[in-house]
């Protein structure tokens, strides 16, 4: 590992990386304070991008528009009360708060010092735990792959849909339209009624970018943006004193590292991890009833979460390759383009890359902090671009971006339809994500699935009698049981709490 | 009325699952049985779905709470969008990139309600011929050409 931190250090300093990591930064950050983008859209959108560069220096592009848009969110969501992602949701009941009271300043530094400290935490966790975990997913052999599949695909229909049922469905349905192309043991054409474009399957960049981008294209048409800048008052600074930071330090390092640990499941992410710590920090507080009404608490906990659970997202990817997120999703698909397999074998057969790449996301976070506060005020420019003039720029850009993915006219049809699908789907409030790991982690259950059974000599039991694969099942099954139990636990106890009530009522009465 | 769009959206699953179902035993060998079996899960969730939104919009009919009036699934504008979205795509092909996207981006910002004409002209010319140079110059993605460029 040292000699790869070495080599990975000597890779990134050079004035290329850096320039790119600057303008990757703040591209982010742009691309996540505009509502309706976010860092998955960003990510997508650039992937066509770094085709012309080097591997190192594409991935480290990516790398920074994702962790400055996962921070930028938190702009639109303290001054406009618009959240930039769903995982800035949180942050918009205090940070907003605190902005309406004249404190828009100070809010966005509470923002961006938890956003720095999470990132930290999540860019070290990239960088030292990655190695140990890729030699530990050596011992993954085909039925584990598919275990972890499983796994994957059950904790984001668990955490990402209100009904189970409902995200079960949605994944299912993603499994299917994955299985259209060739198969991939067999080689038999399935469900391609004849068009040529549909042997290699759907590609999932171009689904993805419809999926995402085009229901924001048209929620758009439901909102014309006017923006009012929040007027501060004097004492108003983006530089924190000590009293502030004494308080926001220690719930930014205790939810940074929740947020790193719920980022690496692969299924979880920002969101999710956003929306613990705020629950999180405001059992602790001392102070509950303050929540929801400005205080520093409430913005820097789910701050500071999103941003640890970013870079962490990409450690399954990048040592089983197996994408976490929908962002994962799209970092799989341009190390793919660039010729780089994620895995187990990606530590050794490109170090350089790689450690560039981890050692960049710790440099980026740096910069965020840095241009964070340098444009804090600067960047409500940029929010204040109108949604008629936001639309069609999205919508040229999801259209040229499907098509350079693969140089195919037909992707943009893809790209399309798939839209229009995402328009139902959001209308309907079922995971757009679920659908997208489901497309992407379907062809690796069935492959592997396929593979244990070829390789099996008791039969389909090779599936569930690996030690590894029984863990896996367990922790799939707790994940999926968990929230019905706690539902039921919570009725019971609203049902408790009422009869209390009514108890307490009658005795009034008496 | 959100029960009975789910209803339909359920109903519009469970069949098209039922068709594919039934299109896969004419693929040859071992390769349906996967996509059979995930059809088959859609199937079943899709149906116990479809009878549990069923359950809830008979009871709510009951309870006398149904809305009468519809709210519909995309508005007028919503529809425009993906319309005018519809017709970019297709005009690609035969119009060219740069025409066409000049004429989406005007013909998007004067539907969403857009009126100053100068900034929307400025934005647009910029904002196509960056995005043109960037893919088609830069990186040397394919030209979407058509009858003019």
């Amino acid at each position: 590992m040292i000699s790869g931190i070495l080599v990975g250090i000597e890779t990134y300093f050079t004035v290329g990386n850096i320039l790119i990591s600057i303008i990757g930064t703040v591209l982010g950050i742009i691309i996540g304070a505009i509502p309706g983008l976010g860092p998955s859209m960003g990510v997508a959108v650039l992937v066509p991008v770094t085709y012309a560069m080097n591997p190192d220096m594409g991935m480290l592009l990516l790398m920074a528009v994702f962790c400055g848009a996962v921070y930028g969110g938190s702009i639109t969501a303290i001054l406009l009360n618009v959240p930039g992602t769903p995982a800035n949701v949180a942050t918009t009941w205090d940070g907003n708060k605190l902005a309406q009271k004249g404190y828009p300043k100070k809010a966005l530094a509470v923002a961006i010092y938890a956003s720095f400290v999470g990132g930290i935490i999540s860019a070290l966790a990239l960088l030292f735990f990655s190695e140990p975990v890729a030699k530990l997913s050596l011992k993954f052999g085909p039925p584990e792959m598919a275990a972890l599949a499983i796994w994957g695909l059950a904790i984001i229909c668990s955490l990402e849909s209100k009904s189970l049922l409902k995200g079960i469905l949605v994944a299912a349905v993603g499994l299917w339209v994955a299985t259209i192309g060739i198969s991939p043991e067999q080689g038999t054409p399935r469900y391609v009624f004849g068009f040529i474009n549909l042997y290699s399957g759907i590609n999932y960049i171009p689904a993805m970018i419809g999926i995402f981008c085009f229901p924001e294209i048209v929620a758009m048409a439901k909102s014309f943006t006017g923006t009012i800048l929040t007027s501060s008052k004097e004492d108003d600074s983006i530089i924190l004193n000590k009293t502030d930071l004494k308080t926001i330090m220690p719930i930014s390092f205790v939810e940074g590292a929740l947020g790193m640990i719920i980022g690496a499941i692969p299924g979880a992410g920002g969101t999710i991890a956003s929306f613990i710590s705020y629950n999180n920090v405001k059992s602790r507080s001392k102070n509950p009833e303050k929540f929801g009404t400005g205080c520093l608490e409430g913005i820097a906990g789910p701050e500071s979460s999103n941003n640890g659970a970013s870079a962490s997202s990409l450690i399954p990817l990048l040592t089983l390759g197996i994408p976490g997120s929908a962002t994962a999703a799209v970092f799989l698909g341009a190390l793919t383009i660039h010729g780089l397999q994620p895995g187990p074998l990606l530590f050794n057969n490109n170090p350089e890359i790689v450690y560039s790449l981890l050692i960049g996301t710790l440099v980026i976070q740096i910069m965020m902090f840095a241009i964070g506060l340098i444009g804090a005020r600067r960047f409500i420019v940029v929010v204040k671009t109108p949604n008629a003039i936001l639309a069609p720029l999205v919508l040229i850009f999801s259209v040229v971006g499907s098509y350079a993915a693969y140089n195919n006219f037909f992707q943009v049809g893809v790209m399309f339809v798939f839209g229009i699908l995402g328009c139902f789907m959001v209308r309907f409030k079922l995971s757009r994500a679920s659908f997208i790991l489901a497309l992407i982690l379907g062809p690796i259950m069935e492959r592997n699935i396929t593979r244990s059974l070829m390789i099996s000599t008791n039969g389909p039991w090779i599936l569930i009698s690996r030690p590894i694969c029984i863990v896996l099942y367990i922790i799939t099954a707790v994940m999926l049981i968990w929230p019905i139990v706690q539902n039921y636990r919570k009725s019971k106890k609203t049902e408790a709490f009422t009869i209390i009530q009514q108890a307490k009522e009658v005795e009034g009465d008496e | 009325m959100e029960e009975r769009n789910s209803i339909i959206m359920y109903g519009v699953v469970l069949v098209a699952a039922a068709i594919g179902l039934l299109y896969s035993n004419t693929i040859p060998g071992n390769a349906k049985t996967y996509p059979m079996f995930v059809l088959g899960l859609t199937i079943i969730l899709a149906g116990v779905l479809l009878i549990n939104s069923i359950i809830k919009l008979t009871n709510e009919k009951k309870k006398e709470k149904v809305h009468k009036d519809s709210v519909p699934v995309f508005t007028i504008k919503e529809w425009g969008v993906m319309i005018v979205s519809l017709l970019y795509i297709l005009a690609l092909k035969y119009i060219g990139f740069i025409i066409a996207s000049v004429f989406v981006f005007l013909a998007l910002a004067i539907y969403l309600g857009y009126r100053k004409w100068i900034k929307m002209f400025i934005t647009c010319v910029l904002s196509v011929a960056g995005i043109w140079y960037i893919f088609f110059e830069l990186l040397h993605v394919t030209k979407i050409s058509g009858i003019f460029f």
